[in-house]
């Protein structure tokens, strides 16, 4: 018999419609797929389906999940998810099936291969959600207004959003994922979420230009000669995310 | 003089302050404010040795009155001085945090006509970042010895986190190499925080608008290697910091070679790696319940330089090894190299499910390379050694070279990839 492809819109609440079928039974075990992902096969042998994103199929598979394992496990697989990484969606079904079984403390349970995979891919997204909370650089691109662009390796933006809401509430600012062309946007009371279509950007400002050059003068004035390990600096900042903040030039260092 | 030289010369006056932590305080945004301090701590970037920045760390002015021996900042080197008027510094701490290039700031300064009139110069500044700003981010303030109780106070509502540095823990340290500076004038200003933190507290239970006073506590820094005394005492004394003045952190600071004095001693190199041990040392304290005289004794009264302060002391104690994983309690987990917080918690967590398997510790965050000698799983042993120490102590040396050593284990600053982070904000370190 053919194998079965389901594919779904790329969001969250798509994949869990998706786990939604296959877990109540009305989809056949089959592999899944973005529908405008990379891995979209072309194989004749394998049926291809597409499932629909349904608000009810989502909030009852969540409401399920998080009354058998609770929100922590819960964040996990959307952790992971975001982690975009080739077969995740395998992996977050055999998580859930498995935390259904055993309760709150699965996620614990990391000698078990259906917890690390999840757990590792959440670790992953989650250090470098950490890391970016710091590295951001905001500018000025107009009286009022900050603009940040960044690459990261995962799909974050959506979890740094809060953050930086909490504490530039009184500013707005715009939090651009170049890489995905998706991007934040806080308009002082809230936070929409949206592709971009083409970005320019604006020239700097004279304070916006002083600014950038007493930080990198403060940043330079830091450093303790008698203490120099590039090594260990490039751990902390690796050389990928340099080219986004302002203390580094265009050659990382 | 411009802003950006201001900025450079009192930065660099700052910089051999090793603070930098921003975690640990509950200050929340408030409408229409600027920042937020209660998230477990951010780096913001790393400098060229590896040391994070997240507070803007800036002196107020690097004149000061004193003339420690130690210090680049001293009455009398000749360099240029500078100070920011409190408006100036409010100003350019806000824009630097709209910008996210900071997490808030971390002010000290020199003393300029008294202690009093610095503090008062000090409060002034931060005020204005408070008050005129509604800045509620981070702000770690470093008291100036011999200040005044009133003032002490006033500057601990406005803070998250205040800070002396001792410095020096012996008297006769401190009277060769800060002459200006006594012990009691330490000691007072650090104990009336303590008590005060302790006095606030117990008034928010009842009134719930009471102001906060050093919400993220009080730390210390000890300079190591300025003077001769040993580990012990060092580790010692750090620990009676702990205990007598509730501190939450105690930092170390290698001694840097910045001035030409006769009182000083000439070190070839800045002592990183002790440093690093007495950080080691530090969390042994803090997190896995040593006691200051289980890591170092009269015998043994300074670090190993090639063995961290636990591995050291397993192997002074092998009496009580090797541990069976399925059977031990925490703390005994603890105590085995290569097994942290971490990693024992979730043996804990496992065990309940199943016994665990050889293959099971990797993943559950065990450093197998040195627990594998102190440890059985199931009964069996399978490190392939004798128990003996000059065999293990041979084989935990094996493919590590000192510089390698000193690259890779420093202290994880301000909770960057600390397991505060990766706990959802629950603050291990602080």
């Amino acid at each position: 018999m053919a194998e079965k492809i389901y594919f779904y819109d790329g969001t969250w609440q798509g994949i869990m419609s998706v786990y939604h079928g296959i877990i109540g039974g009305e989809l056949e075990a089959g592999v899944m797929a973005k529908e405008k992902g990379e891995n979209m096969q072309d194989d004749l042998f394998s049926e291809k389906i597409f499932v629909e994103a349904g608000e009810d199929k989502f909030t009852a598979l969540k409401d399920r999940f998080i009354k058998a394992a609770g929100c922590d496990n819960y964040s996990m697989m959307l952790w992971a998810f975001l982690s975009e990484k080739r077969g995740i969606e395998g992996h977050i079904l055999d998580f859930i099936r498995f935390a259904l079984k055993n309760g709150k403390g699965s996620g614990n349970l990391l000698s078990e291969d259906e917890v690390m995979r999840v757990y590792s891919a959440a670790q992953q997204v989650r250090r470098e959600c950490h890391r970016f909370k710091g590295f951001i650089r905001f500018e000025e691109i107009k009286p009022g207004m900050f603009y940040s662009g960044i690459e990261p390796d995962y799909n974050i933006i959506m979890l740094l959003a809060p953050h930086f809401k909490q504490r530039l509430s009184s500013q707005d600012w715009i939090i651009h994922d170049k890489k995905r062309n998706t991007a934040v946007f806080y308009d002082g009371s809230k936070c929409l979420y949206r592709e971009v279509i083409s970005f320019e950007m604006p020239d700097d400002s004279k304070e916006e230009n002083e600014y950038k050059a007493m930080w990198l003068k403060y940043f330079q004035a830091m450093g303790i000669k008698e203490r120099k390990n590039p090594h260990l600096q490039r751990q902390f900042v690796p050389v990928k995310y340099r080219k986004n903040m302002i203390e580094f030039d265009e050659t990382g260092f | 003089m411009d802003l950006s030289e201001k900025l450079r010369i009192l930065g660099e006056g700052a910089k051999y302050d090793v603070s930098c932590s921003s975690s640990g305080s509950r200050r929340t945004n408030k409408p229409g404010g600027t920042g937020d301090a209660a998230s477990s701590g951010i780096c913001h970037t790393f400098t060229s040795d590896g040391r994070c920045i997240s507070l803007l760390k800036i002196l107020l002015t690097n004149t000061c009155i004193y003339d420690c021996a130690y210090c680049v900042n001293r009455r009398a080197n000749d360099l240029p001085r500078a100070a920011f008027a409190p408006e100036e510094l409010a100003n350019l701490v806000i824009n630097f945090y709209r910008r996210n290039y900071i997490e808030g700031l971390f002010l000290s300064s020199g003393v300029v006509i008294s202690p009093d009139h610095t503090m008062e110069l000090m409060i002034k500044a931060i005020r204005q970042l408070r008050e005129v700003h509604n800045f509620n981010g981070y702000i770690h303030l470093k008291a100036i010895p011999g200040a005044s109780p009133g003032l002490v106070d006033a500057a601990g509502r406005l803070v998250d986190r205040m800070s002396i540095n001792m410095e020096l823990t012996s008297d006769a340290g401190l009277k060769l190499l800060a002459p200006d500076k006594t012990r009691r004038g330490i000691i007072g200003p650090m104990t009336q925080i303590k008590d005060s933190i302790i006095n606030y507290k117990k008034e928010k239970i009842y009134i719930k608008s009471a102001p906060d006073f050093v919400p993220a506590g009080q730390s210390t820094q000890l300079i190591i290697g300025a003077t001769p005394e040993t580990d012990l005492s060092i580790v010692k004394a750090s620990e009676n910091l702990y205990r007598g003045m509730n501190l939450k952190r105690v930092y170390y600071s290698a001694y840097v070679h910045v001035n030409q004095d006769s009182r000083l001693p000439v070190l070839n190199e800045t002592p990183l790696l002790r440093e690093n041990r007495f950080y080691q040392a530090d969390w042994l304290m803090r997190f896995y319940g040593f006691k200051a005289d289980e890591i170092l004794d009269e015998n043994t009264p300074f670090f190993d330089n090639n063995l961290d302060p636990k591995a050291a002391w397993a192997l002074r104690h092998l009496d009580l090894f090797p541990v069976e994983v399925n059977a031990a309690s925490y703390e005994n987990l603890l105590r085995i190299p290569g097994i942290g917080v971490k990693s024992a918690q979730r043996i804990i967590k496992v065990r309940k499910l199943k016994s665990i398997r050889v293959e099971d510790l990797k993943k559950l965050g065990v450093v197998l390379k040195r627990a594998r000698y102190f440890l059985t799983v199931g009964g069996v042993y399978a490190a392939g050694v004798p128990v003996k120490d000059k065999i293990i102590r041979t084989k935990l040396l094996e493919k590590k070279s000192l510089s390698d050593m000193q690259l890779k284990l420093f202290e994880p600053q301000a909770g960057f990839l600390t397991k505060e982070a990766l706990n959802g904000g629950k603050n291990l370190f602080l």
